[in-house]
């Protein structure tokens, strides 16, 4: 509950910026990041940005709010509330962002968070599918995503997407054009469920009610067109564009508003009609003229109250009944009069019906359609179908919930708690207030239709336009799809019976790349992790040669002069030394020997290194070799004394591959020493340690300060491997340590 | 694994291990030494405790928790870096206290923080996995 204010304090403050930014005005601000590149923290209010920034935090209070008491008594809260709050901000950092690299970041995050949600109820397997499906789709198409966002930056040559909306002629010289726009419309259909990738928006209804009401039906899924909107200046008239966005989002749609009205889930309804809005959305992108862009952003508006206040609806009802199934429930409305009143003006809303806002924004999608030059009856006729659709959608959720015939619960439901009412309340009246006043929202609606499409005529919302062909055909929609209703009502039996095969659906497919994944995966693990730590490093070792030799083939051996009078006493010794160490290790019978043996090749090297004047590595490298002998000893213990080597052929396949790597290594070092090294950042280094770093041990001074950073990475590497070690050793089952010895 | 000559001479060295570790921890700035070498010796001198008591009672006895190491040492060596930002200058800058000179150590500023991180880190993840491989 006290969560709530945290959205809450940041929609007073953007309310605060509402009559600047509704003025035309942009509010920005801006952090460098990594400048080199061109990477900033930069946010850019305007009329979109606001428009989706208000949705996000307004109904996010409500839905805190709602969540409160909905979520009462259930496990891991904590974990839930962070997650959705945390989601919050990477949704709001995404609408907000303009630099191009920032914004997908926040993308990413956006799916992470909502990976979390989809999964709350983690021990469910499906809730555990189902997020893992959300995660999958919505982040694949984001790295598709961030490919296309390169190019687009690259052609456009700037990383800001205020300054990119200008230069759409750039990147077209660049050659960089389709490319971008192919890939930032796959990103952007993921997110946004558009077909052939919708199925994961159903899927996740796993989550708990008040994560779809917000994700589901306001934000997340918007996402996508958010930014399709966001980048349709730059695309906007190309052929590719129109074609794809609207051939997508009407299949999309249709489909959408089909699978809908088959169902007797309440979110399973509402999830696929929410489909069915986004096809609709992105099908008037894809129609790009000024007309269609202003529908599809009354219809975002239009949309987000009404779906947001129905899962809201959903939720109270899967509360305060136990059931969400529509030929469960009926005639709750004595018992349940708020939620009612709000379920059903949602749904007139949803329907289309005056003087709610969902008229407006059907008018005016009705308008485009017709206004469109080519394709004109086609598309029509497909917004025709999905109206009369949504009409059904929205008597089934509204009359037959609450009215209709009664009852088949074993409980009796009462009205939920006033917490849970406040939210689709408002949201219901706010569906009201903005049709009858709609002059209310008209300078911020217009704002974000001129930044979706530049030097847009100014709009001017009116309930009533006269009587005209749009008014006409959203009354004959009315009617047909009160009919639709009727033969959905009247014939339950008839509606169960229709089955769509598995086969021909998308999420058959996915299943099966699924599947057949994880089994080349398990193959290939099987061959190639056989459990044999010998076979790993020969792999590993064997890898690196072939690839060094592929870099090496360039090269020549270099003539390097040695003369033995080069050679000191002691470096004789210990070179004797470590060679006679390695022939024992190979040989040694006993594991312990061939221990001691590497230790002792190991020292030697540190000799070596005292010798050249490297104390630190020296030190370190004598101390590494201690820690392993003690590590070994330890392992050991629990190992048979012996080896057992009797084929000799497989030592010798080791050899030949030690002695491939030995070759190879000294190949390495004499190509290096042949070519004297820069000693430029040597002296800079040893001039700079007591100045700058404060040192006289130069290796330490670079290691924590000069290249500190690079040292993070290593020990955050380190911790991780310990961590990982101990999940090797500790949880392995008792199985598994058999077949180990 | 018990051995008199180890149980008995690893009483006294542990302390010397510890002390020395400091040591090198604190003069590898200046010297050879530095957090990993100091880490790693640190953790030599409780891995051969363990050897010859067990893990267990190595963990009880000197209130080891390996992971808290970790992430003691990770802490600190992010923080050492954040300092800096606090100060008004980029990530990891080094801060220095040039008026304050300690014996062996130098000057104190937070590139030694983030060696101290280092070695936390380094000696928390070595005893982890001798840890680990002494109680399987």
């Amino acid at each position: 509950m006290v969560l709530a204010l945290y959205p809450a304090a940041v929609f007073a403050w953007l309310m605060t910026q509402f009559g600047s930014v509704s003025g035309g005005d942009v509010v920005s601000s801006s952090w460098d990041w990594v400048p080199t590149m061109g990477i900033s923290l930069s946010f850019h209010l305007d009329g979109l940005s606001m428009l989706f920034a208000l949705l996000i935090t307004g109904i996010g209070t409500l839905v805190l709010a709602y969540a409160g008491t909905y979520m009462k008594g259930m496990p891991k809260t904590d974990r839930f509330f962070m997650a959705l709050v945390l989601f919050m901000a990477s949704m709001l950092g995404l609408v907000l962002s303009d630099n191009i690299i920032s914004l997908f970041i926040f993308w990413e995050l956006t799916s992470f968070s909502s990976y979390f949600l989809i999964g709350y109820h983690h021990e469910d397997k499906e809730s555990r599918k189902s997020a893992l499906e959300a995660l999958l789709i919505t982040a694949g198409g984001g790295l598709g995503l961030l490919a296309g966002l390169i190019l687009l930056g690259i052609g456009g040559g700037s990383m800001e997407m205020s300054e990119l909306v200008e230069r759409g002629d750039q990147l077209a010289e660049s050659g960089l054009f389709t490319g971008a726009m192919l890939l930032i419309i796959i990103g952007c259909f993921t997110k946004s469920a558009q077909f052939p990738f919708h199925f994961w928006l159903p899927s996740a209804m796993a989550a708990p009610t008040p994560v779809s009401a917000y994700l589901h039906s306001a934000t997340m899924v918007k996402a996508g067109v958010y930014l399709l909107a966001r980048v349709s200046p730059v695309f906007n008239g190309a052929d590719g564009w129109h074609a794809l966005l609207l051939i997508f989002g009407g299949i999309t749609m249709v489909l959408g508003a089909m699978i809908a009205v088959m169902q007797t889930d309440l979110k399973k309804i509402l999830a696929y009609t929410t489909v069915s809005a986004l096809g609709l959305l992105v099908m008037l992108l894809g129609i790009g003229t000024g007309i269609a862009i202003k529908a599809a952003v009354i219809f975002i508006l239009a949309h987000a109250l009404y779906k947001g206040c129905l899962f809201l609806v959903a939720g109270i009802l899967d509360h305060e009944t136990g059931s969400r199934n529509i030929r469960k429930l009926g005639r709750l409305f004595k018992q349940m009069p708020v939620t009612g009143t709000a379920a059903v003006v949602a749904c007139l809303s949803m329907a289309g019906i005056p003087p709610l806002f969902g008229f407006i924004s059907k008018e005016y999608s009705y308008e485009s359609t017709i206004g469109m030059v080519i394709n004109s009856p086609l598309t029509t006729s497909a917004f025709f179908i999905t109206g009369m659709l949504f009409v059904a959608a929205a008597g089934m959720l509204s009359y037959m919930v609450f009215f209709g015939r009664r009852n088949k619960l074993d409980i009796k439901p009462h009205e939920a708690p006033i917490t849970m009412l406040v939210g689709p309340a408002v949201l219901a009246v706010l569906s009201i207030v903005l049709g009858v006043f709609s002059g209310l929202i008209n300078p911020l609606l217009d704002q974000a239709s001129q930044v979706v499409f530049p030097g847009n005529e100014p709009l001017n919302l009116k309930l009533w336009h006269g009587i005209n062909t749009e008014l006409i055909l959203s009354m004959t929609t009315l009617v047909a799809g009160i009919a639709a209703f009727a033969f959905v009502y009247y014939n339950p039996r008839l509606m169960s019976m229709i089955e769509i095969s598995d086969k021909i659906k998308p999420s058959y497919a996915y299943k099966q790349t699924m599947d057949s994944l994880a089994e080349l995966a398990k193959n290939v693990t099987q061959k190639v992790q056989n459990g044999y730590l010998r076979v790993y490093i020969s792999m590993m070792v064997g890898t690196f040669c072939v690839l060094a030799l592929i870099v090496l083939k360039d090269f020549g051996i270099p003539n390097i002069e040695v003369l033995w009078s080069d050679f000191r006493v002691y470096d004789i010794v210990i070179g004797v030394l470590m060679i006679v160490a390695c022939f024992y290790t190979v040989v040694a019978k006993s594991r312990l020997l061939a221990i001691a043996m590497l230790g002792v090749v190991g020292y030697g090297v540190a000799f070596v290194f005292i010798i050249f004047g490297a104390p630190d590595l020296a030190m370190t490298q004598i101390l590494i070799e201690t820690l392993t002998v003690v590590l070994f000893v330890l392992v050991l213990w629990k190992l048979p004394h012996y080896l057992i080597f009797d084929e000799g052929f497989i030592k010798f396949r080791y050899f030949l591959v030690s002695a491939l790597f030995g070759a190879i290594m000294t190949w390495i070092v004499m190509l290096i020493t042949s070519h004297p090294l820069d000693s430029h950042l040597k002296t800079w280094f040893a001039e700079s340690s007591y100045p700058l770093g404060m040192g006289r041990n130069v290796v330490n001074v670079i290691l924590v300060d000069f290249r500190s950073l690079d040292t993070l990475g290593e020990i955050v590497v380190l911790g991780i491997a310990a961590v990982g070690i101990y999940g090797l050793i500790k949880f392995t089952t008792e199985d598994d340590k058999e077949e180990a010895i | 694994m018990n051995s008199v000559i180890l149980s008995a001479g690893i009483r006294v060295l542990i302390p010397l291990f510890f002390l020395f570790s400091l040591y090198l921890l604190f003069r590898g700035h200046n010297a050879p030494g530095g957090g990993f070498v100091a880490g790693l010796v640190a953790s030599t001198g409780f891995a051969l405790y363990a050897i010859n008591y067990g893990a267990e009672r190595t963990r009880r006895r000197f209130k080891l928790k390996p992971i808290f190491l970790i992430a003691l040492g990770l802490l600190l060596a992010v923080v050492s870096g954040l300092i800096p930002i606090i100060a008004g200058e980029t990530y990891k800058t080094g801060l220095w206290l040039e008026e304050i000179e300690v014996p062996i150590m130098g000057k104190p500023g937070t590139p030694i923080l983030f060696d101290i991180g280092v070695y936390l880190l380094v000696g928390g993840t070595v005893l982890k996995i001798i840890f680990s491989l002494w109680e399987e």
